[in-house]
């Protein structure tokens, strides 16, 4: 791999500049904001709550991502609602359940637990 | 034969059945939004099929991976916009029959030319198969370390121009491989010390964050575009006559595809290249091309739809994934406990 590495180094320092080399970095320096959105989101989960977290992961990012409109953000909404009951209620994918909602009353809890 | 029939069995089951028709109808609608490709979809529904029974869950993948391609097609031929990287020839000839008031004819061909390529690199698996069981038993580990050397090898050098930087990458992935427990001698390697690295790194969280988290990253940073649509005309049927009346064409991008299918780290990009070429080269009209030659449309669409059931010969037969998909599938495959390679035709050929 270091081999490969400096042999591509020392490639990429002869051949000629191509223009708008900067904008691309930049653009894949940019992109580091949404790995961190992402990462917030899955340390988020566990506490919070799979559909708490996923609603409001879903409302932020549109907002970031520039979207304006009530209809943007009732679509978002719904995405992330059809999202948690796509993959926890009917696929049964192993979440963690969020640690609110233990604080939740006895009779929704355990729908909570096992479904949301 | 027995084998075939057994497969036919099993493809009566309702939950089978119905596998495979939210697979395909999910590839095809998958395949026609541009940015989500299949490897999006089968990284993010993977999670989701373990809860699944594995004949189910892996029905279902393949589904999407067999029918995006030409889901992809759509868009393509609509709005001059690939859904999928590998229908990008299939603007060249597609749009220009849309602007045309062709739109119907194009989709048609491009159904019937991917029918084609489907069916033509599934029967080379079919037919094939056999013959791998009996050649697969005398695959020891000196073989298939030599037959997983030729794949780095041959990925390397697919990347014309960039050999370096691919090189690098598939070290890489060979180091990513390597940090955990050493399975002969015991040794931690790479773990620092630290005991949730001991296990090594998850070949579906490297999946995920390659094509699921990356796409999405691409997505978030990238402009928005809106294409616009053009109505539809022209009859719906006529698709299959014309590729029966191209059927040179369409044969032979089909084998150039199960070809390519096969060599590791070739994959539909170069399958549909090459016969796009051969089909300009050989052609009456070669002047028609890019401006809504069926031929074209026959060549890319046939050659890139064979691909996927050729690429799973070598993946079933050595365990070796030809492309990117593949390697998607194999892990699909290893999560639900059907370890491909050699061992699979002695004990489980269906």
């Amino acid at each position: 791999m270091t081999g490969f590495a400096a042999l591509h180094l020392i490639g990429s320092a002869l051949s000629e500049r191509i223009a708008g080399r900067w904008r691309e970095v930049l653009t894949w320096i940019r992109s580091l904001e949404f790995a961190g959105w992402f990462l917030a989101y899955a340390a988020i989960v566990p506490i919070l709550g799979y559909l708490p977290a996923t609603l409001a992961f879903a409302l932020l990012l549109v907002a970031r991502a520039g979207y304006r409109g009530a209809r943007t953000y009732l679509w978002a909404g719904l995405a992330a609602l059809a999202i948690v009951l796509l993959f926890r209620a009917f696929l049964q994918v192993r979440l963690p359940a969020g640690a609110i909602y233990d604080h939740l009353p006895d009779g929704i809890r355990q729908v909570f637990l096992t479904y949301l | 034969m027995d084998t075939l029939l057994a497969g036919a069995e099993l493809l009566m089951r309702w939950d089978v059945v119905a596998a495979l028709m939210i697979g395909s109808i999910g590839g095809v609608i998958i395949g026609a939004i541009p940015g989500v490709g299949p490897a999006v979809a089968i990284a993010i529904l993977l999670p989701a099929t373990f809860s699944l029974e594995p004949i189910v869950g892996l029905i279902m993948l393949l589904g999407i991976y067999g029918s995006s391609m030409y889901g992809g097609a759509l868009p393509a031929v609509l709005v001059n916009t690939p859904g999928t990287a590998v229908n990008a020839l299939t603007t060249y000839d597609g749009y220009p029959m849309t602007k045309r008031g062709e739109a119907r004819r194009a989709l048609s061909l491009a159904y019937s030319a991917s029918f084609w390529g489907g069916i033509f690199g599934v029967l080379c698996l079919i037919f094939l198969s056999p013959v791998l069981a009996v050649i697969a038993p005398m695959f020891g580990s000196r073989e298939i370390f030599l037959a997983a050397l030729l794949g780095i090898i041959l990925v390397v050098l697919a990347h014309r121009g960039q050999i370096f930087a691919a090189g690098m990458l598939a070290m890489f992935g060979i180091f990513l491989q390597t940090i955990g427990l050493d399975a002969i001698t015991y040794t931690r390697r790479y773990t620092f010390d630290m005991t949730w690295l001991a296990s090594g790194v998850d070949l579906i969280v490297v999946v995920l964050g390659l094509f699921a988290l990356s796409q999405a990253f691409v997505l978030l940073v990238e402009p928005d575009s809106s294409p616009k649509a053009q109505p539809l005309s022209g009859a719906m049927t006529s698709g299959f006559r014309e590729v029966a009346r191209h059927k040179r064409v369409a044969t032979a991008s089909s084998g150039i595809g199960v070809l390519m299918g096969m060599i590791p780290g070739v994959g539909e990009f170069t399958a549909q290249f090459l016969s796009y070429t051969y089909a300009q080269k050989t052609s009456k009209t070669p002047d028609d091309f890019g401006n809504g030659a069926p031929e074209g449309l026959i060549a890319s669409e046939a050659a890139n739809n064979a691909v996927p059931a050729a690429a799973m010969i070598p993946l079933l037969a050595l365990g070796i994934p030809g492309e990117a998909l593949t390697a998607m599938m194999l892990s699909v495959f290893y999560v639900h406990n059907v370890i491909p390679g050699p061992q699979l035709f002695q004990n489980q050929l269906d």
